[in-house]
Parts: structure tokens; C-alpha cells; sequence
């Protein structure tokens, strides 16, 4: 039986090798792993020592950008629970041991540890701890994310929720998470599982349009069977009672750019609902603090804080 | 190259004839392919076809259609993506008259052909000529059927709308006519007079789910006039076939009510005061025909397709094991 399916789309950066043997070098308790690697570049991948591996099958995509060439590598896996690495980034040695340790007490569909962030010049950045337990749907309609390279996403469910959607290139992790959300859980290990570069240099995220179609993502979401309910069960103190009405509101204000005249008031409607419903949180100065102010992510914050701490 | 062929298969025994039947096409080899996308969950068992330059076979682990689907044309290299079932084949010569279809109307996203419709003992039940050509949004949200197996649909357009709608949108057996909504909404429709596919028709042995049709249909209609720009299109939609363009603008105002009765029942009632909107706006732009009666019969009556029209005494035969209720 399969576990674990990796699946690493690669545009053919050299970097693709330190992904694979992170991955390969891993070791699983019960149950193997397979990595997938969609080689969406256009052009075959130089020979390398990993492909040669039995864990290893090498599927070609016609440069079809990242969610399709995603949602192809996981249409062709087998293993419980999915793990979406990109090819610049790698697995620290153990990573999979916590995870697996995690699956066995956890029935949360979406399991994570921590990210350290690398820059391009593979120095390391923060480290992000996300403190996001169960339904933590307000905190990641607010902005809060976990990467995908940290995370095993349980196979059955990224297939019953339709995959990565293919019309958003950049934001489609976060898309994932809040659509995954909305009716299931996440759990977390306190332990680090992956090294992720950032930079927008050489990044093959669409960093011009990734504001608008995150926006645009995030209103397709709203527009869902359930959400209200889904929000205000995880919005327990003040300041994420706060956060809800919040979304709502911006939410106006785009819609009404838009000129959606109709999801406009449904949302001025959605907003007064969660006014009325917060109760004494009203006489919070977090809750007002919270509608009035964007949000700036607590994981970052943190991980901020730590490195600051740290010198 | 120009086209790709993807055959998702659960392993049906008919699957040799579907792949040969592309292979035997009378085109030049460097431009078609086919992907044979094997969602049986078990290997193939071998066959000749197997060893052709030209046939790529790929296994996806027993999902649906609409993902073997959509896995078989990332894959794809061609410029337009032909979508075959295992049980269906292609008449010699299809691809050529798709191709010269295609060369004559260049700026079509989606070309097709007319279909033989067979039982399953292979017995012809009707040869059906669909007559849509350039904008028939809404012609496609009457659910007017153009098979995909009949067609081809340009890769580019393909991607634009995202592929084949996934489970959480459409439980399978509407995503071929999702599909051609979705694409008539972009672009322009082509067809050939010649018939260029034999279909297996009925649900006996068929992967589609069809108690669940009306549901899924619902779903892809909604999703459809959801569409930024959608009443443009549908109003310049009725006036594509200009001898039936007062039925046309009556249909418009039928399907944007249909939807109005459909989210009130949903409890969405600002949803639903914006198809009111829309429909009343129809209305409007309908004045010069509401002196014809075909525009109340429109208005007033849901679409017939062409294949259930031409099909009628025979439908009740062909599908024995379906319940037609929501």
C-alpha cells in the first residue's frame, strides 16, 4: 500500500534533483511512498540518477502552468494522503517520519508541521509556525496559509473537493486550503518539514494578477452553501468576530466595483447578520480593531519576532 | 501538431476498435496523436495498438471521467482535443472533414460533425445533423447536444474555462454539455455536414449517471448565466439563427425564470432578484417580438433537443433502467 504520493511539477530548474532525493531519502514506518514528477517544461528532463528509482514516475505535461500539471500528478497517484512539493523547494530528513506520527492520532484531512522560508540565496529566513488547529476557516479567510510543501493533504478528499482550481495560477494553494476548510479540519506537528524559497525572482508565480485573482477566489468562496456557519464557528474571540464582519464588508466594496449589484446586498445582508450576532464582542476594542485594520498574518509575525529574538 | 485525441477507458473490450478507428484516419501521422487515459485501476491488457509511436497510454487511479479527461489533455500537444469514449469510434475520413472544417472557419473554438447514434448490439438508431453554428450560447443552455466525440475543441479554449468541471461542480454526465456551454460562451461554433463518428446510445453498460442529469444540469445552467458577460452573449445568441430569432429571445427569459424559481427554492433570494433583473431586461429587449407566438412558445416552454426530438419514439427503449424525476 501506498501512503504517501509526492508530486513535484517541475518547469526543469537544476533544483529538481535536491527535491526528488529529499523526498527519496525519506523513510515511512508502514506503507511506501511514490514521487510523481510532472514535467510540465515543454522539453525532456536531463538525465539524472533519481529516475532511474522504482518510486519514480515521470509524467510529461504540454506547459499547461501549475494547477493543471498538479491535478495531473494527483489524478495519477496512490497514496493516502497527497504532498504537493514544487521543484526549488526540499524536505528536511524526517519530515515524513512526523507527519506519519500525525496521521495516526489525527483524522484531520489536512496535515502540516513548519516551513522554514530560504531565500534564493538558500540563506535562511523566518520559520512559520501556524498555531491553526481544526476549523480554522475565519483565520485563512483572513489571510492566514499554510504551504503546501509542509503539508499531506488527504488524497480522497482533494478529489472530492475537485483539486487545484486550473483558472488560478498563484493564489491556488490558498484557494485549496479554504475550499478544504470550509467542511473539513486541519492538524498540526510541531516540527519542521520543509525548506521553502521565496523570492519573486524566478518564482513562476503571476505576481501582477495574483491580488485580483485572489480576490476573485476568495469571493467565489463566499458565494458557497454554508459559509456564514462555517466562519462564525471558528470565529471565537472578538477580534475574529471582527475579521468576519470585515470580509463581508471588503467584500461590498468589491462587488459593488464590480458593479454586482445583487451579491453586493446579499453581502451588506451576511454583514449585518454578523454585527447582530456578536454579541458583547461589540464592546471590544479588538473587534473594532479588527474590522477597521487589514490583516497582517500572526505566523509572520511571529516568525519575525523569533528570528529578531534569535540575533 | 493539429490534433489529440484522448480515449479515457475502464478497460470496455471495445476500446482496440475506438483507438484503431483514430489510428486508420487518413492524415498525415506527425499530426494526431491519441492518449488512451486508463482509469480501470488494472493494466490493459496488450494489444497491438500499444506499440504505435503515435499512442501514449497513462493511468490515473479510478477517479471520473471529467479527470481522466482533463489528465489525458494536459498531456496533449495538439492544437485542437478530441475527446472519444472507449465504446465509440470514427467514420474513415472524419478527420479530414473536421480539418477542412476547421480551415474554413478558423476563428471556431469548437468543430464538429454530424453522429450515428447505435444500440448496443451496433445497430444504427439514427444519423443526427446538429445545425448550431457560430454563437449558439443559447442554443447550448437549452441543452441542445453537440457530442464531443463528434468534436473538435480548440486546446487553448480548453484551458481557459478550466478543463471539464471537476466532482464538486458536476457529479459526471453533464461535463460534455457543461463543456460546450462554457466554450460557446468564448467562442464561435463550426460544423461539417459530414457525419464523422458512430455513438453507442442508451444507459445499458454506460458510466453515466443519468438519475442525476436534471440536478447537474440545474448546476451547469446556474454556473453558465453566472458567467461575467453571459446576457451579452445570450442576446446576441438569439439573433444567430434569424428565422427563430423571436423562439431564441423567448427561451432567454424562460431559463433566466427557470433560475429565479430554482433560487428562491435554494434560499438564495438576492440570486434570485438578479435573474429577475435580467429576465425583465430580456423582456425588454424582446418587445419586437412579442406580437410572434413563437416567442410564448419560448418563454413559456422548456427547449427540446434535437436528439430527444428526432429520438422520441425510441428514448423509452434505450433507457430501460433510468427514473426521469429529480
Amino acid at each position: 500500500m501506498i501512503y504517501c504520493s509526492t508530486i513535484i511539477p517541475t518547469v526543469g530548474r537544476s533544483s529538481l534533483v535536491r527535491a526528488v532525493e529529499s523526498v527519496l531519502q525519506q523513510h515511512l514506518p508502514d506503507g511506501g511512498f511514490e514521487v510523481i514528477v510532472v514535467n510540465d517544461s515543454g522539453k525532456p528532463l536531463p538525465k539524472a540518477g533519481w529516475q532511474t528509482s522504482e518510486r519514480v514516475q515521470i509524467i510529461n505535461t504540454n506547459k499547461r502552468e501549475r494547477s493543471v500539471a498538479r491535478n495531473t500528478g494527483a489524478a495519477a497517484a496512490k497514496g493516502m494522503y497527497l504532498h504537493f512539493l514544487d521543484d526549488d523547494d526540499w524536505v528536511v530528513p524526517g519530515g515524513y517520519q512526523h507527519l506519519w506520527k500525525l496521521s495516526q492520532t489525527s483524522s484531520a484531512n489536512w496535515l502540516y508541521g513548519m516551513t522554514q522560508l530560504v531565500n534564493r540565496q538558500d540563506q535562511p529566513q523566518i520559520r512559520l509556525r501556524h498555531n491553526l488547529h481544526g476549523n480554522c476557516f475565519i483565520q485563512v479567510m483572513s489571510g492566514e496559509w499554510i504551504p503546501l510543501q509542509s503539508s499531506w493533504i488527504e488524497r480522497k478528499t482533494f478529489m472530492q473537493i475537485g483539486g487545484f482550481n486550473p483558472l488560478l495560477a498563484g493564489p491556488e494553494d490558498i484557494d485549496l486550503l479554504r475550499r478544504i476548510l470550509l467542511q473539513h479540519e486541519v492538524a498540526e506537528t510541531p516540527n519542521l518539514i520543509a525548506q521553502v524559497i521565496i523570492g519573486g525572482e524566478g518564482s513562476t508565480t503571476d505576481y501582477v494578477h495574483h491580488p485580483e485573482a485572489s480576490r476573485w477566489a476568495r469571493e467565489q468562496i463566499l458565494n458557497a452553501s454554508g459559509v456564514y456557519t462555517r466562519m462564525a464557528i471558528s470565529a471565537v474571540s472578538p477580534s475574529w468576530k471582527g475579521r468576519m464582519l470585515r470580509v463581508y464588508l471588503t467584500s461590498i466594496i468589491w462587488n459593488l466595483k464590480q458593479r454586482r449589484l445583487f451579491a453586493a446586498l446579499s453581502r451588506a445582508y451576511f454583514s449585518l447578520m454578523s454585527l447582530m450576532q456578536s454579541g458583547t464582542s461589540l464592546l471590544s476594542k479588538h473587534f473594532w480593531a479588527a474590522v477597521i485594520k487589514p490583516y497582517a498574518s500572526l505566523t509572520f509575525e511571529r516568525g519575525f519576532q523569533e528570528a529578531k529574538e534569535a540575533d | 501538431m493539429i490534433c489529440s485525441t484522448i480515449i479515457p477507458t475502464i478497460g470496455r473490450d471495445t476500446l482496440s476498435r475506438a483507438v484503431k478507428s483514430v489510428l486508420q484516419q487518413d492524415f498525415d501521422a506527425d499530426e494526431f496523436e491519441v492518449i488512451v487515459v486508463n482509469d480501470s485501476g488494472q493494466p490493459l491488457p496488450h494489444a497491438d495498438w500499444m506499440d504505435s509511436k503515435q499512442v501514449t497510454v497513462l493511468h490515473t487511479n479510478r477517479l471520473n471521467r471529467s479527470v481522466a479527461r482533463n489528465t489525458g489533455a494536459a498531456i496533449a500537444r495538439g492544437r485542437y482535443l478530441h475527446f472519444l469514449d472507449d465504446d465509440d469510434w470514427m467514420l474513415p475520413d472524419a478527420f479530414q472533414h473536421l480539418w477542412h472544417q476547421s480551415k474554413v472557419k478558423p476563428q471556431a473554438g469548437w468543430v464538429y460533425g454530424g453522429f450515428r447514434l447505435v444500440n448496443n448490439e451496433g445497430e444504427t438508431v439514427k444519423e443526427i445533423h446538429p445545425s448550431e453554428t457560430g454563437n449558439c450560447f443559447v442554443h447550448m443552455l437549452a441543452s441542445e447536444w453537440i457530442p464531443i466525440q463528434a468534436s473538435w475543441v480548440d486546446a487553448g479554449i480548453f484551458f481557459t474555462i478550466g478543463g471539464f468541471a471537476h466532482l464538486n461542480s458536476l457529479e459526471g454526465g453533464y461535463e460534455d454539455i457543461d463543456l460546450s456551454r462554457m466554450v460557446s460562451r468564448h467562442c464561435d461554433f463550426a460544423t461539417t455536414a459530414k457525419t464523422v463518428t458512430v455513438i453507442r446510445y442508451g444507459d445499458a453498460g454506460s458510466t453515466t449517471d443519468y438519475n442525476n442529469l436534471l440536478r447537474q444540469n440545474r448546476r451547469s445552467r446556474e454556473k453558465s448565466l453566472n458567467m461575467t458577460g453571459a446576457f451579452g452573449r445570450l442576446k446576441a445568441s438569439a439573433q444567430t439563427d434569424k428565422s427563430h430569432a423571436s423562439y431564441w429571445h423567448g427561451q432567454i427569459i424562460y431559463y433566466y425564470l427557470v433560475s429565479v424559481y430554482w433560487n428562491l427554492k435554494q434560499k438564495n433570494p438576492m440570486k434570485a432578484l438578479s435573474r429577475l433583473t435580467f429576465a425583465m431586461l430580456a423582456f425588454l429587449i424582446s418587445i419586437p417580438h412579442i406580437l410572434s407566438l413563437d416567442f410564448w412558445r419560448g418563454a413559456l416552454h422548456h427547449h427540446h433537443n434535437l436528439v430527444r426530438v428526432t429520438l422520441a419514439d425510441l428514448e423509452r427503449k434505450l433507457y430501460t433502467k433510468t427514473v426521469w424525476k429529480n
